[in-house]
């Protein structure tokens, strides 16, 4: 939060930067830069490099449109303006040039007005003095010169007067223009220079590696809050690449030994001539069971790769209506094992979020307990209000879990005994998938388990606040017959339940 | 020539030991670490074929107990792996390994290899052997005395394969054993004498020189 607040008035204060900036990132031969020279607003020449960038082919549909007035004008001012930018020498197009070409611009407007102010202020008043005569002292004493000569000399002299004045004007504005352009273009490249910095540093990254950073020293300005933003952002694009990186060679790994399981066998098996039927067939099976462990790995990397990707669907969801429809669908799973299935919710927990994400950490859960809870053992699933937090729970009566081991179950390609996990055909990415859902949620995945009694796993997810729809129904749907039984029993005491349930709520 | 196939994959490492065993190598299987340790003390392989990643005690572990153990001489090391990180196998290398190969593999490759490290005991740069007359082809599973191909079953092939390895050495009867035949073979019955009879006779035919001679008491050697 902290960082997403922080960049935005960088890019706010400098709006020119980001566009061309852009424009001037790619490699060596640099596309047309943004034109209309002399455009006045550096903002507009922004603006119309952007839409130069993006509409490449901008003047081809131009002649050919049917007329429709702003559009088709735009139109043809942006691909004149493309072409004239394309005669354009290069260091003509950038923002060093445009910035000198607007500052110089604007500091001569103004000293000509200064000055054209002046000169006709001065004229005016020199109009106005009228003289009606004049005497000159010469050597041989005073002389009256007579009116109309008086004035014809007092003109002469105002006009060489404003003649100089105009001349000096403009020689002082002559060498004014060229002296802005001098300092405008030392001025903006002085200004401009950190931006140069940050492209060349940026443009060294990406050709080399990700873990290089800007580090733009400095004065904290709108320049060195840029280049701390890039610098954020490589961070994150840095740890996005390299978490990719280990779970392709964590998820590679986990591939390659099914395939090399199938190219041994099938290698050594037809590499022999004389392979009977039964060593063939022999070979078939292994290939066919490598194959299906390969397909689930695959199916549930997929799983696992979408929901790192795609932000949840936030929609309502009955956690309690949730738990029975799971329930149900695995009770004859339960049942072909000889495993009791109990369940007790109620109605009418209701959370944001993806209704078939949510099935299927909670499917997951249920298939785990499946398998570890021995014939004639139980399953408890249920699922409760506690504050802000809505829970589900499933609890086994499988061998539990070793202290040592109860932080790694949630991780990647983990499995209690890999040579069991492998033959049950099972991918390790189960119980990844049931945290990486419960976090997707903004709640999180939690686990209680004592060895040889049993395991508890608890999603916790936010409450909705106030349930949208009828209102609950606080009756618990099924308390099943199991209730009173000796393993139900077992489990409310056991202290894996105790700690999977309340005491495992999130600090939040 | 004996080798002990150590991967927790049960189906992997079996195929690699019927594939082995087919090229008239002598293969034990191990699926875990700590079992690969116990037979390969016990044993003496000529080569051990070794999964890095196993549940308990892995491949590195196992492989560095072997390098510390007082081996003579000390059975080469392949190491057969999953993972391809310059890590993985620069780890797998320090730990004595001798060599390493990716999973999943060429299985004539994994021969190739075994070939190579086998050949380094002897000191021979290609995979045909010569003593004497004889020639022995390992890749191509081929023998011959001179310009007589030999028929050969793939034990005796082994039986002779070990003798050619060894030229002119008095190899026991319990060398034998422990080399060419894995850890099924029953040591009291007179398999290596009945196999290095058999061998023997096909190596002789007609009026050539006896190519293994029998040492009386101590063993059998062939006939540089």
């Amino acid at each position: 939060m902290a960082a997403g607040s922080d960049p935005a008035p960088a890019h706010g204060a400098t709006p020119p930067i980001p566009p061309s900036f852009g424009s001037t990132m790619p490699e060596s031969p640099p596309p047309a830069p943004a034109p209309a020279p002399g455009s006045g607003s550096s903002g507009a020449t922004a603006a119309g490099s952007m839409t130069a960038g993006s509409t490449t082919s901008g003047s081809i549909p131009s002649e050919l449109v049917a007329p429709e007035p702003a559009a088709q004008v735009h139109t043809r001012l942006h691909s004149r303006g493309q072409r004239l930018a394309e005669h354009l020498p290069n260091w003509m197009g950038s923002i060093r040039f445009r910035l000198t070409v607007v500052s110089s611009t604007v500091i001569f407007g103004l000293a000509a007005l200064v000055v054209g102010v002046i000169y006709f202020g001065l004229r005016h008043s020199l109009q106005n003095q009228r003289i009606s005569a004049l005497i000159v002292q010469i050597p041989g004493g005073p002389v009256l010169i007579k009116p109309d000569q008086a004035q014809l000399i007092q003109a002469q002299v105002k006009a060489q007067a404003l003649d100089s004045l105009q001349l000096y004007s403009f020689a002082a504005l002559l060498a004014l223009f060229f002296l802005s352009l001098a300092v405008g273009w030392l001025v903006s490249g002085r200004m401009l220079r950190p931006i140069g910095q940050i492209t060349a540093a940026v443009r060294r990254i990406q050709t080399s590696d990700l873990s290089q950073r800007i580090n733009l020293g400095g004065p904290d300005d709108e320049l060195r809050r840029l280049a701390d933003t890039f610098d954020e952002m490589l961070g994150r694009v840095d740890d996005a690449f390299e978490g990719q990186r280990q779970f392709i060679h964590e998820a590679s790994h986990e591939l390659r030994n099914p395939l090399a399981v199938i190219r041994t066998n099938l290698e050594v098996t037809l590499s022999d001539p004389d392979a009977s039927v039964e060593e063939l067939r022999r070979t078939a099976e292994v290939v066919e069971r490598s194959t299906e462990r390969m397909t689930r790995l695959v199916d549930d990397l997929l799983v696992y790769a979408r929901k790192g990707t795609l932000s949840v669907a936030r929609d309502p969801v009955d956690i309690g209506a949730l738990i029975v429809e799971a329930a149900d669908e695995f009770a004859v799973t339960a049942d072909l094992g000889g495993i009791h299935l109990a369940r007790e919710a109620t109605i009418g927990l209701w959370v944001l979020g993806d209704r078939l994400a949510l099935r299927q950490a909670l499917a997951n859960l249920l298939a785990n307990a499946v398998r570890y809870t021995p014939a004639g053992g139980s399953i408890r699933v249920r699922a409760g209000r506690e504050s802000a937090w809505i829970w589900m729970s499933v609890e086994d009566q499988g061998p539990g879990i070793a202290d040592a081991d109860q932080d790694r179950v949630f991780q990647r390609f983990w499995r209690g005994d890999p040579q069991e996990g492998r033959e049950q055909g099972r991918s390790g990415l189960g119980l990844t998938i049931v945290r990486q859902i419960a976090e997707a949620h903004g709640g999180e995945a939690k686990l209680a388990s004592v060895l040889g009694q049993g395991s508890a796993f608890a999603l916790w997810l936010p409450a909705l606040p106030a349930p949208t729809s009828a209102a609950p129904v606080p009756a618990p749907v099924s308390v099943a017959d199991g209730e009173g039984s000796a393993p139900t029993a077992a489990l409310t005491t056991h202290p894996a339940a105790e700690a999977a349930a309340p005491a495992a709520t999130p600090q939040d | 020539m004996r080798v002990l196939v150590v991967d927790d994959e049960v189906e992997l490492a079996e195929a690699v030991a019927r594939g082995l065993r087919r090229e008239g190598y002598a293969v034990d299987v191990s699926h875990d670490g700590a079992d690969a340790l116990e037979k390969a003390v016990f044993n003496g392989y000529d080569l051990i074929c070794l999964d890095i990643t196993m549940p308990g005690m892995d491949g590195r572990q196992v492989c560095r107990s072997i390098r510390q153990h007082p081996f003579e001489p000390q059975p080469r090391i392949l190491m057969l792996t999953a993972r391809d990180g310059i890590d993985d196998r620069v780890g797998g290398l320090d730990d004595g390994a001798d060599d390493y190969l990716v999973k999943p593999f060429a299985f004539p490759e994994l021969l190739a290899r075994a070939r190579s490290l086998l050949r380094r005991d002897t000191a021979v740069t290609s995979s045909v052997l010569r003593v004497g007359e004889i020639e022995l082809d390992a890749a191509r599973h081929r023998a011959r005395r001179g310009e007589r191909q030999l028929e050969l079953t793939a034990k005796e092939f082994a039986l002779l394969r070990f003798f050619m390895s060894h030229p002119g050495d008095v190899l026991s009867q319990e060398t034998l054993l422990e080399h060419v035949w894995d850890e099924h073979a029953d040591p009291f019955t007179n398999t290596v004498r009945v196999t290095v009879g058999t061998l023997r006779r096909k190596l002789q035919v007609g009026d050539e020189t006896p190519a293994i001679e029998t040492v009386i008491g101590r063993g059998y050697r062939l006939e540089a």
